[in-house]
């Protein structure tokens, strides 16, 4: 007998729960949760200093933008902390900034695809990304995540999808294709954005050669922030398109 | 008194033999007359069936024997089944052949004559005659492809040597018969080795004609490769092939039940074979390559068939037999009628827009005749099993006899059925590929920049009358079935009705039983369920149903369009079996600056076409043994004759010694 039938009944299921329990905490590890600024410290000050500090702008003098934020835990030196509550998503970017730096609040993004029941079909465009966020996409594919038990593959051509799933920063040259890609999408459909390069350009914002942010390109239905956004985040947000979602069962701060 | 069949059957062969001569008054005469001739062939072939075996001539022969021209049930039935093929294509030959010279219309005549020779023969030395002469008949059809030379002569001769390797391999089966029987009249063979020797050679020599793995080369090499005309390639693919499964039954019919491993031994052959023709099928960019594969593929079902009817008998399996058998007669009428309509579909195919290639065709196929364009697509769909066509009946028979090897006795006859069922499985799949390919290709899609092909009337009428034929064969099956049980109770030695019944409230005859508790077919119900069903949408759609549709460009990787307009070619479309099952079909890939087809931009650095090559493992097997016979003959010829008249002297000494050896021992 092969060793790995053995081992396989040695070690039982190892895929993932979510969502039907909620996601643990070695799921979706600190770092890859939002900063937030606790509670008992001088707000004003801590902000000024951090969004001195901050290489993407996601901290202001009164708030935090969390679609920017690239988890460089800059700001940590200022007295923000990681572990925020994760799997947040929107479906506009200002949803994203929380004022005063504090915890997002628990809100939950549109379900354009919700009439279209379990099957869903991802297209994954790379619109110009460090190839981190594709990784984590994907990595929806693999055993432990394996999002075809929810339904949810991955196809080759836009003509076989619903989702468009942009990660990256848009480049100019992607920008026709990517609307080709779109309007060869059959209805009804839904673009999800993944990461921050996604959302409003992360650390390369104003880049010359780039065209952030995707909104502007694409009617975006959904961002997931992150720097990448762990899988399960990227799960709970096309979960949130098709309307299985029925709370964000973000991971405790 | 003279018996009417048997005057229909002189009648017929005398007229299909006139054809030669008649040949001289202009080739449309030559064609009326084959077309005539298998006129009264099918009506003689129908008597035989309804009132009975007759004989129609009987005369002294070589070896003091009596040589009997004539039908019974067996014979009859594929006689039938020929003589329709041969109808619609004497019809269509009226048109189609333009060619200069008679020589065409003759050889076809010839053909035709000996294969219905073939089928009367009530004598095993008639029997081989015809086989030879029916054998050097389609090798001079071929040959009157587009010139006698290079491809067209060595494909020709392939074909030859495997014919004559057939006839050699038959030859010996009836050597066997005599050596059984002390006769050449088609008498039963009793003794199990003997018949085991002679169930072999039958099982090769036939399956050489029939083109079944591993001789599928006999097959497809002379249709594709010297592109033979194709009246040509109707009759050698539909009605040749069928001469070669008449043998086996006729062979068969009078064999004892053998040991269950000769079921076991065609069971395997027919479901490589059946798999193999149709992924060769799938990937063929021929117009008559690739129904030439099909032909392989069909011919594997047929054998899977008549190995499951072969174990069931040597096990005792009354049921299973007899529906096994009716399986593989139905699955060669099937295939023979719509193989035949498939290649003179073809030939429509190539007089319209001049190629042979399915990337060139390019749709042009289309709009020229609707009635051959009905016939491309009934025919093509009936190999793709579709539901109420003959093909699919005969499939989902095949697929019913599987389904019940479990009953077969011993693990390894099960684990083959087993086996056996999921080939033909996977090769109705890849079939359904390669008929869309075929058909989609060459009819239904039209690019805006490919140029109109041909106007054509003439292939129209005999197409459209063949399609009828396919549908009425199919959604008629049961009756079909009650027609032709006469030819399977002669192979049962016992009585037996046609596995058709009465289901639910339904008339008796609406359905093929399988054996309880087994599968159940109604072929009528099924165009009356596609009629309601068809009502509800077409209901749903003038009471105001919603539809909405639209057009988006063709995506090609997100790059423009291409300005001269992105193709979807032939080649494209089945690209994803080269390369899934690339290691059956031994996919190579080449990189081509032009030249081949044109099969796969990609840009980058450089701009290069990707052709991608797919093998037959047995052709190259075929092309090592060739070279190695030739240089073993090379070194046999430099040893033996090196040229010096003293080594001659010898030989002559020598032989000279041995046959006096030999005389003074016999002596
Ligand atoms: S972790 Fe985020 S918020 Fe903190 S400094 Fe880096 S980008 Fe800014
Ligand atoms: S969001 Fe972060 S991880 Fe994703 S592509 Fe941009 S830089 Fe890479």
């Amino acid at each position: 007998m092969p060793s790995w039938i053995g081992q396989a009944f040695r070690r039982g299921i190892l895929t993932s729960r979510f969502p039907r329990a909620p996601a643990s905490r070695e799921e979706v590890p600190e770092t890859s949760r939002p900063p937030v600024l606790p509670p008992g410290l001088e707000r004003i000050a801590v902000l000024g200093r951090a969004a001195d500090d901050c290489p993407t702008g996601a901290i202001t003098a009164d708030g935090l933008y969390h679609g920017r934020c690239i988890r460089c835990a800059r700001c940590t030196r200022q007295g923000f902390t990681f572990g925020g509550r994760a799997l947040a998503n929107a479906s506009r970017p200002e949803d994203l900034y929380s004022p005063g730096g504090g915890p997002l609040p628990e809100r939950l993004g549109p379900a354009p695809l919700a009439g279209l029941g379990r099957s869903l079909q991802l297209f994954l465009v790379d619109a110009g990304s460090c190839l981190a966020c594709n990784r984590e996409v994907l990595a929806l594919a693999n055993p432990y995540y394996d999002a075809a038990r929810l339904g949810i593959t991955f196809v080759n051509s836009p003509h076989h999808a619903d989702v468009l799933v942009v990660v990256g920063i848009p480049t100019r040259p992607i920008l026709e294709p990517l609307r080709r890609a779109y309007e060869a999408l059959p209805g009804p459909k839904a673009v999800l954005a993944i990461g921050a390069c996604a959302l409003e350009g992360g650390l390369f914002r104003g880049n010359p050669g780039t065209q952030a942010p995707l909104y502007e390109t694409l009617p975006v239905d959904l961002f997931v922030p992150g720097c990448p956004p762990s899988p399960l985040d990227i799960l709970a947000g096309v979960l949130t398109l098709a309307g299985r979602m029925k709370c964000l069962p973000g991971v405790p701060a | 008194m003279i018996d009417p069949s048997a005057l229909l059957l002189d009648a017929s062969l005398a007229t299909l033999f006139a054809a030669v001569p008649a040949s001289w008054g202009g080739r449309r005469l030559a064609y009326a007359f084959s077309f005539a001739g298998s006129a009264l062939l099918f009506a003689a072939a129908t008597a035989a069936l309804v009132l009975g075996p007759f004989t129609a001539l009987s005369y002294g022969g070589p070896f003091g024997e009596t040589e009997t021209l004539g039908l019974d049930a067996l014979s009859a039935f594929f006689a039938l089944s020929a003589s329709v093929v041969w109808i619609g294509a004497s019809a269509f030959s009226l048109s189609y052949d333009e060619r200069p010279g008679p020589g065409l219309a003759q050889a076809f005549a010839l053909t035709l004559g000996s294969i219905a020779v073939l089928f009367a023969a009530g004598n095993f030395l008639l029997f081989l005659a015809a086989w030879e002469g029916m054998t050097l008949a389609s090798f001079w059809m071929i040959l009157e492809a587009t010139g006698r030379r290079g491809p067209v002569l060595s494909a020709g001769l392939v074909f030859l040597a495997f014919g004559e390797g057939s006839t050699l391999l038959v030859a010996l089966a009836v050597a066997g018969f005599h050596a059984a029987t002390g006769t050449f009249a088609m008498v039963s063979v009793l003794a199990v080795p003997v018949s085991t020797g002679i169930f072999l050679c039958a099982l090769v020599g036939f399956g050489l004609k029939m083109g079944v793995a591993p001789f599928h080369m006999s097959e497809w090499l002379p249709i594709a490769h010297s592109s033979a005309p194709s009246n040509a390639s109707a009759v050698l693919s539909a009605t040749l092939t069928l001469a070669g499964v008449y043998g086996l039954f006729r062979v068969i019919s009078l064999l004892p039940a053998g040991p269950d491993w000769w079921g076991g031994v065609v069971l395997a052959i027919g479901a490589i074979s059946a798999l193999l023709g149709a992924l060769f099928a799938s990937v063929s960019e021929h117009v008559k390559g690739l129904p030439a594969y099909s032909t392989i593929e069909n011919n594997g079902l047929i054998l899977v068939a008549v190995g499951v009817a072969l174990v069931a008998r040597s096990q005792g399996l009354g049921t299973l037999y007899a529906f096994a058998l009716f399986a593989a007669f139905f699955q060669a009428l099937a295939h023979a009628v719509a193989k035949g309509t498939l290649f003179l579909f073809t030939g429509y195919v190539e007089r319209a827009t001049g190629t042979f290639d399915l990337n060139e065709v390019r749709g042009r196929a289309r709009g020229r005749s609707p009635g051959a364009a009905l016939g491309g697509i009934v025919s093509g769909l009936s190999f793709a099993a579709a539901a109420p066509l003959a093909g699919f009946v005969g499939e989902w028979m095949i697929l019913e006899a599987l389904f019940q090897s479990y009953r077969f006795e011993g693990p390894a006859f099960e684990f083959l059925g087993l086996l056996a069922g999921a080939a033909v499985a996977l090769s109705l799949g890849l079939a359904l590929v390669a008929m869309v390919k075929l058909v989609g290709f060459s009819l239904l899609w039209n690019p805006q920049d490919s140029p109109a092909g041909r106007r054509q009337s003439g292939p129209g009428p005999p197409l459209a009358a063949l399609s009828g034929a396919i549908l009425a064969l199919g959604v008629g099956a049961p009756w079909v079935l009650t027609f032709i049980a006469p030819a399977i109770r002669g192979l049962s030695h016992q009585a037996l009705s046609a596995p058709v019944g009465q289901l639910l409230d339904m008339p008796a005859r609406w359905s093929i039983l399988s054996g309880s508790p087994f599968g159940i077919l109604s072929p009528p119900a099924v165009p009356i369920g596609i009629a309601l069903g068809s009502l509800v949408a077409l209901g749903y759609f003038f009471l105001g149903g919603r539809t909405a549709s639209r057009r988006v460009p063709i995506w090609v990787s997100g790059r423009a369009p291409s300005p001269v307009g992105e193709t979807y070619t032939s080649f494209g479309f089945s690209t994803g079996i080269r390369i899934m099952l690339g290691s059956l079909l031994g996919t190579r890939e080449l990189r081509r600056r032009s030249g081949g087809i044109t099969a796969v931009a990609i840009e980058g650095p450089e701009v290069y076409n990707v052709e991608l090559e797919v093998l037959d493992a047995f052709k190259v097997l075929y092309d090592d043994l060739v070279r190695g016979g030739l240089a073993l003959s090379a070194a046999l010829k430099r040893f033996l004759m090196p040229g010096r008249p003293g080594r001659y002297l010898a030989y002559v000494l020598i032989t000279v010694l041995a046959v006096l050896i030999y005389l003074t021992a016999a002596g």
